[in-house]
């Protein structure tokens, strides 16, 4: 049996060696690629004993098998270790244009463990990977060191870089590429500063990938590209970017203002939404390789006290958790803190939403004057944010910056008393700006059920609950309210394997949301020759999502750790969900008990492990039951 | 009653006043703005979700609103 798809690369930089080996055909279909291959691999590899920050541990980049096809969305690549931000086994996505730079070097992936002595980078071409001194990137930011790597590498080489935040490694640093693309979640920068990794480099010649059937590739990619760009979705996206509907998105409660303590506010509507973007600050839109749908935002704020030079510009979840979380609606302030926490190399999910937790316990009296340094942390403070309170966070300064740097969950549990319960994460790891009070119950049990801790993007519940994907061919059409628990668990089941096949191969949610499943199914097979039938693809993703759930009990998570916080469930104050409740207990029990989940362990009973061929997960977790 | 679309809507339904026909419902109220249809649309009725079958209420203030998803 032969997968088209290519060899991956260790690097131990420990030992400064580098070796290349193929991981069979049948491991890939069955784990798919991506984040599926990369929990393969790390339950295989890693020592379970390392925590995050180890030399031991494993540092994992994985492409899809589409890398590199001219499809739009098909090429984002998988980064997955132990995060040191919540302990669990944790996948991020980027997108960009490295997964087919990487493919073009011959490359499926990267597994890095060690430490290297002196800060270094990897560095890929057509003939040789190796490991170079990277001290004059050291200490720099990541606009800076990208234009460094551009100087001394040429226009062809694509880079994946940490800032100082992920030299300091804050748990929540992330990996930029090109200065614009994120690994933002979980903490996957601060794995590769510890590693002393600032950089991975790839300038190979492009390249077509080898597929099994070219000729039915290219039609595919001919069928399906005038639907992805005709779809409304991705004119939206096109024209506005992903905050194109925050102003819907707030009118219907799913935009969490104030730190979650409300989730209306009709300013903040307007003057955050995605149209007051392009028509305010977008000088044009970016792209990702090959995608036709380009949502990406290029901006700039002329003058003012929050001024940039044109860049990359915010997405939907940094427009919110620097604007509305904050309760700020100034756009302008959002575009710099945008630059400001990339340059520096932070999610800025988490780094807005530890200041928004900060922000309240500041104004319940729980943070005091003299626990922040005297710093004030009013609401929409934007200046200190930007000015105080990010710099301080990447170096981990004493006192405040310390302190946020740690995350929200472990900064509440630090300050005590009740801090944690207005906290918004599941796991540790912060909720993404999506409220489940309004904008749909099956959010709350996604975050919940998410391997990664609370996420809308492990699972494509986000897509199903607001009725943007139907898949009648795996038994779900768009039918549900979102203000119920009505459907929601039979709904997650579908989803969870969806998203974890959507990661797996790693596609850009956006740009396949008009597949149907025999078009992902024929997807596969024409560029890696997989076999798949519906029923296949769907089992793996069910396998990948289960083998992640096992790795998580193996390192200490159990169905207690699917919890979300006080603040998240409890009824919301203001707007339409105002008053009503989320029947979580309900959603989580009924949820295990479709998945044939133990409710105490949290993972598969052994017949289902057994059933999907994770054999020794049974034996681990379940020895001696069949 | 006033009427307003928000985010991609405000393109389809601008801010306006309108006097519609007693006992119309939302759907019918939809029925006058050309949205795309891929659109899946939920009616804001002060403040409030409310289905389309409903009907509106006099000096009501609606705000259509589309789920795509995104971000
Ligand atoms: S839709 Fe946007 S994020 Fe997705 S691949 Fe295209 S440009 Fe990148």
């Amino acid at each position: 049996m032969h997968a088209f798809v290519e060899k991956i690369a260790h690097i131990d930089l420990g030992a400064g060696a580098v070796s290349s080996r193929e991981i069979p055909a049948q491991t890939w279909i069955s784990y798919i690629g991506g984040s599926g291959l990369a929990a393969r691999l790390f339950r295989d590899e890693a020592d379970f004993t390392a925590d995050a920050l180890d030399p031991r541990a494993l540092l994992i980049f994985l492409n899809g098998p589409l890398a590199g096809v001219r499809l739009s969305g098909a090429s984002r690549l998988c980064a997955a270790a132990r995060s040191p931000l919540t302990g669990a086994f944790a996948d991020s996505s980027c997108g960009g244009y490295f997964a087919p730079a990487l493919r073009h070097a011959g490359l499926g992936g990267l597994v890095f463990t060690g430490r290297a002595e002196t800060p270094s980078l990897l560095f890929i071409d057509n003939d040789s990977i190796q490991i170079q001194d990277a001290a004059f990137l050291w200490g720099k930011g990541i606009e800076e060191s990208t234009a460094l790597i551009r100087a001394k590498y040429g226009q062809r080489a694509r880079s994946l870089v940490i800032g100082p935040a992920g030299e300091n490694m804050v748990p929540f640093a992330g990996i930029m590429h090109e200065a614009h693309h994120a690994f933002g979640r979980c903490g996957m920068g601060a794995v590769m500063g510890s590693k002393n990794l600032k950089a991975i480099v790839a300038s190979a010649k492009p390249r077509d990938p080898e597929l099994a059937h070219p000729g039915r590739v290219r039609e595919l990619v001919k069928e399906l590209t005038p639907r992805i760009k005709d779809f409304v979705m991705s004119q939206v996206l096109h024209e506005y970017g992903s905050p194109g509907n925050l102003e819907g998105h707030m009118h219907s409660g799913d935009v969490p203002i104030r730190n979650w303590t409300s989730n209306f506010n009709e300013e903040m509507a307007e003057s955050l939404t995605g149209s007051t973007l392009t028509e305010t600050y977008l000088t044009r839109a970016g792209t990702c390789a090959y995608c036709a749908v380009a949502c990406k935002r290029i901006v700039k704020v002329d003058e003012g006290p929050f001024a940039v030079d044109e860049g990359p510009g915010p997405e939907y979840e940094t427009v919110a958790a620097f604007g509305s979380l904050l309760g700020s609606p100034d756009l302008a302030a959002v575009c710099k803190a945008n630059r400001v926490c990339n340059d520096l190399g932070m999610d800025t999910i988490t780094a807005g939403a530890t200041i928004a937790w900060a922000m309240e316990a500041f104004e319940r009296g729980d943070l005091t004057l003299e626990q922040t340094g005297g710093v004030s942390l009013e609401w929409a403070n934007m200046r200190t944010v930007i000015d105080t309170l990010l710099p301080a966070m990447a170096r981990r300064e004493e006192g405040i910056g310390a302190l946020l740097a740690m995350g929200s969950a472990a900064a509440a549990r630090a300050i005590g008393g009740g801090a944690i319960d207005y906290t918004a994460q599941c796991k540790g790891l912060e909720a993404p700006m999506h409220d489940p009070r309004g904008g749909g119950h099956g959010h709350a049990l996604a975050y919940a059920m998410s391997p990664r801790g609370a996420c809308h993007v492990s699972s494509a519940m986000h897509y199903m609950e607001t009725g943007a994907c139907n898949y009648p061919e795996i038994g779900f059409e768009f039918n549900l309210e979102a203000l119920t628990d009505e459907g929601k668990p039979e709904t997650m089941m579908l989803a969870a394997a969806m998203g974890c096949i959507e990661n797996s191969a790693c596609l850009c949610q956006y740009a396949d949301r008009t597949f149907t499943i025999p078009e992902i199914v024929e997807l596969f097979n024409a560029a890696a020759g997989y076999g798949y039938d519906a029923a296949a693809m769907v089992e793996a993703g069910y396998r990948v999502f289960h083998l992640k759930r096992c790795i998580n009990y193996l390192l200490g998570f159990t169905a207690g750790d699917d919890a979300l916080t006080p603040r998240m469930l409890e009824p919301a104050r203001d707007g339409d969900p105002a008053g009503i409740e989320i029947r979580f207990d309900d959603m989580k029990a009924r949820f295990y008990e479709l998945m044939d989940m133990d409710p105490e362990k949290g993972v598969a009973r052994a017949a289902r492990l057994r059933a999907l061929g994770l054999q020794d997960e049974a034996d681990a977790i379940w020895p001696g039951i069949s | 009653m006033r009427v307003k679309g928000a985010g991609p809507l405000r393109a389809h339904v601008p801010e306006s006043e309108l006097v519609l026909p007693a006992g119309s419902t939302l759907d019918a109220l939809v029925a006058r703005f050309s949205i795309p249809s891929e659109h899946p649309v939920v009616a804001m009725v002060d403040g409030k979700r409310s289905s389309l079958k409903n009907q509106l209420r006099d000096g009501s203030h609606v705000v259509l609103v589309t789920l795509l998803p995104g971000g």
